[in-house]
């Protein structure tokens, strides 16, 4: 990517300045290149989706922002520029400093996400202890403000429970209110709601719309839910096989795809299909990551491949600041025709 | 919580009692003592005498109902050899194997668990490799083989250490230890060295295992995404988690060190309970053999609570004595 994309005010330095961004895992059977060439910016209180299939490198290029990469794993080249600071080659121990304190994770199964043996009150205390002097209580002080703000009743007895004690919805509420409590400005966010059901989902949504907008954070909200991404997000990035294919601003992409397999994922989605007739998917599957096609990666899977595709797709402009990595980017007459 | 304990505790009485008869059946199934005991030349008359004082001409359920009635009042009978109490002859003997056991499990513990941590967390690396390669010779090389060559080594090649006995002891309560004296600490080292060896080799795998399966886990990779140093992380949310199955083990080794240190104190002529059982299956003198594996049924009992006391301050998501478990 050369140019990257950027939907900001021109007066708004961005927090987050991720360029050229690749991730490799060396493992016996091969390289997989999991994430590849990724750029993007982000400003303060916007939500970027990174939207892609399992696999696509989406949770790679969040845990590489947040230098989380462990081997067989290892981030071969890119910058990852935190208020204009380069990320990827300071010392595991600065990165510590910074990890859960101004960059922070939310992952994706809150079941799993919190010690089993501690309490909440004493999960609280690690992460704030891990960045700051402070005492127990007046830890205890912060997390109790920290659970009223997403939304947990009677807080003060909950920091006294374990997790295994407490709803996955409740679960998902204290692993947010752990993740923001030493108030990061940036925040990566794992799939957070695939694990909880619709209704608790919706509700973590707009608490975590909330405290963006609210706290000003910057956000990436990695998932594969495209309904979610709709209403949520300002911006979009679509993945695929550790590409970026697609980006823009998150309507404009959603009514109008330019890269076709963006317009597939929409295509997949079943809300649209009439009751009892065939749901509609992309042919073929993901290819294996230690043999990616040449060219765009995508092309095996095309309906509009051409000979072209199986050299490197060029990065093209197809509105205002929107790219797609494509030699044919769909046109509006084409999106027409294809719904 | 007591409710858990006095189940438990009527649970472990029935553990005991079902133990009783079967000790009692097989013991009775090994062989008459009346034939070992007094001088084969002795005639008919002589040996139902003998069989009449020791209680041997009763039927089997009759002396079984005769032992179950004493020890009900705490007597476990007397010894046919030595002709004291059963009971006390055993309590005389506990703290010789009490001493090897602790020794060897508190070794184990101080060795075992440090390198199987290193092992679990550094899996790829060269030390982690020559850790688990040398727990796999202390899991499979016999007990009695390496107490010889130990013996070998350090008793007869280099003189370093004492290989025979407990050494000087020291009276304390009335009982004899000798881990109190230079001397006795000497005597003590190789049988527990011995004894610890496959104890240490157990504990580096189970440890292992276990780190293994915690680091990959969300909490653990939570915590390192929150910035938690990886200190804190191994003390505070890695070993709490696996000292669980760790405990487990731990009391289990440790009743069966006790029970079962025959072979070591056997090779290092350690006057503990082993040595004692040994011999007195050799003699089949009846009541002690009885009376030896009904303190041991009482102590794995015992033990088995206390590891389950444990479990619930280690784990909150274990709740003592709800009957869904």
């Amino acid at each position: 990517m050369t140019e990257p994309l950027n939907t900001m005010p021109e007066n708004e330095q961005p927090v987050l300045n991720i360029s050229g961004l690749s991730t490799v895992y060396n493992l016996k059977i091969g390289q997989v290149k999991s994430v590849t060439d990724v750029s993007f910016e982000l400003a303060r209180g916007e939500i970027l989706g990174l939207v892609g299939e399992s696999g696509s490198g989406k949770s790679v290029t969040g845990l590489s922002i947040a230098g989380l990469i462990t081997a067989p794993g290892r981030v071969v080249s890119g910058s990852v520029l935190l208020h204009g600071q380069e990320l990827t080659t300071l010392s595991e121990n600065a990165l510590r400093a910074i990890r859960g304190n101004d960059i922070s994770i939310i992952f994706q199964d809150p079941m799993t996400t919190l010690n089993p043996v501690l309490t909440i009150g004493q999960q609280f205390f690690e992460v704030i202890h891990a960045h700051r002097k402070c005492s127990y209580s007046q830890a205890m002080k912060e997390a109790e403000t920290a659970l009223i703000e997403v939304g947990i009743p009677a807080p003060r007895e909950r920091l006294d429970n374990y997790p295994h004690e407490l709803s996955g919805g409740m679960r998902q509420r204290v692993c947010i209110a752990i993740s923001l409590i030493n108030k990061p400005s940036v925040v990566i966010a794992d799939e957070p709601t695939t694990a909880l059901d619709v209704t608790i989902q919706s509700q973590i949504l707009h608490m975590m719309q909330r405290l963006v907008r609210e706290r000003d954070v910057a956000m990436i909200w990695v998932t594969h839910d495209l309904s979610v991404v709709a209403g949520f997000c300002d911006k979009l990035a679509v993945m695929y096989a550790g590409r970026i294919v697609e980006a823009g601003p998150v309507q404009q992409v959603l009514s109008n795809p330019a890269h076709p397999y963006t317009a597939g994922l929409m295509d997949s989605i079943p809300g649209d299909c009439l009751p009892g007739s065939r749901l509609e998917q992309i042919p073929g599957t993901q290819p294996s990551p230690l043999q990616l096609p040449s060219g765009c990666a995508f092309r095996t899977r095309c309906k509009y491949a051409r000979n072209e595709c199986a050299e490197k797709p060029p990065e093209v402009a197809v509105g205002s600041g929107r790219t797609a990595q494509c030699f044919f980017p769909l046109t509006e007459v084409q999106n027409v025709r294809r719904k | 919580m007591i409710a858990f304990i006095i189940q438990r505790l009527l649970q472990g009485a029935g553990v005991v009692l079902a133990m009783s008869v079967i000790v009692f059946v097989g013991v009775f199934a090994i062989g008459d003592p009346v034939e070992l005991l007094i001088n084969p030349d002795a005639d008919q008359l002589t040996r139902d005498a003998v069989a009449h004082s020791l209680g041997l001409d009763q039927p089997l359920w009759r002396q079984y109902l005769i032992f179950l009635w004493s020890a009900v009042h705490g007597q476990l009978g007397t010894s046919f050899v030595f002709n004291i109490p059963a009971i006390e002859l055993i309590l005389q003997r506990l703290p010789a194997t009490l001493e090897l056991a602790l020794g060897a499990t508190l070794l184990a513990i101080t060795i075992g668990i440090p390198l199987g941590l290193i092992a679990g967390l550094f899996d790829n690396s060269w030390f982690s490799r020559v850790i688990m390669a040398g727990s796999i010779f202390g899991f499979s090389l016999p007990t009695f083989w390496v107490g010889l060559i130990l013996i070998l080594t350090f008793g007869v090649w280099l003189g370093w250490l004492p290989v025979f006995g407990r050494g000087e002891t020291v009276a304390v309560f009335g009982i004899e230890w000798s881990f109190l004296t230079l001397d006795g600490l000497a005597h003590l080292a190789l049988p527990v060295l011995n004894l610890a060896l496959f104890k240490v080799a157990l504990f580096i795998r189970l440890t292992r295992a276990s780190v293994r399966e915690i680091v990959p886990q969300d909490f653990v990779r939570f915590a390192r995404a929150m910035g938690i140093h990886p200190s804190r992380v191994l003390t505070r949310h890695i070993l709490k988690n696996i000292m669980i199955p760790i405990v487990t083990v731990i009391g289990i080794e440790f009743g069966s060190v006790v029970a079962f240190a025959v072979v070591t104190e056997s090779i290092f002529n350690w006057p503990g309970m082993g040595k004692l059982i040994i011999e007195s299956i050799n003699q089949l003198d009846r009541p002690v053999i009885v009376a030896y594996l009904m303190v041991i049924v009482v102590m794995f009992v015992f033990i088995n609570l206390v590891v389950d006391l444990l479990y619930a301050v280690l784990d909150p998501r274990v709740r003592l004595g709800s009957t869904s478990r």
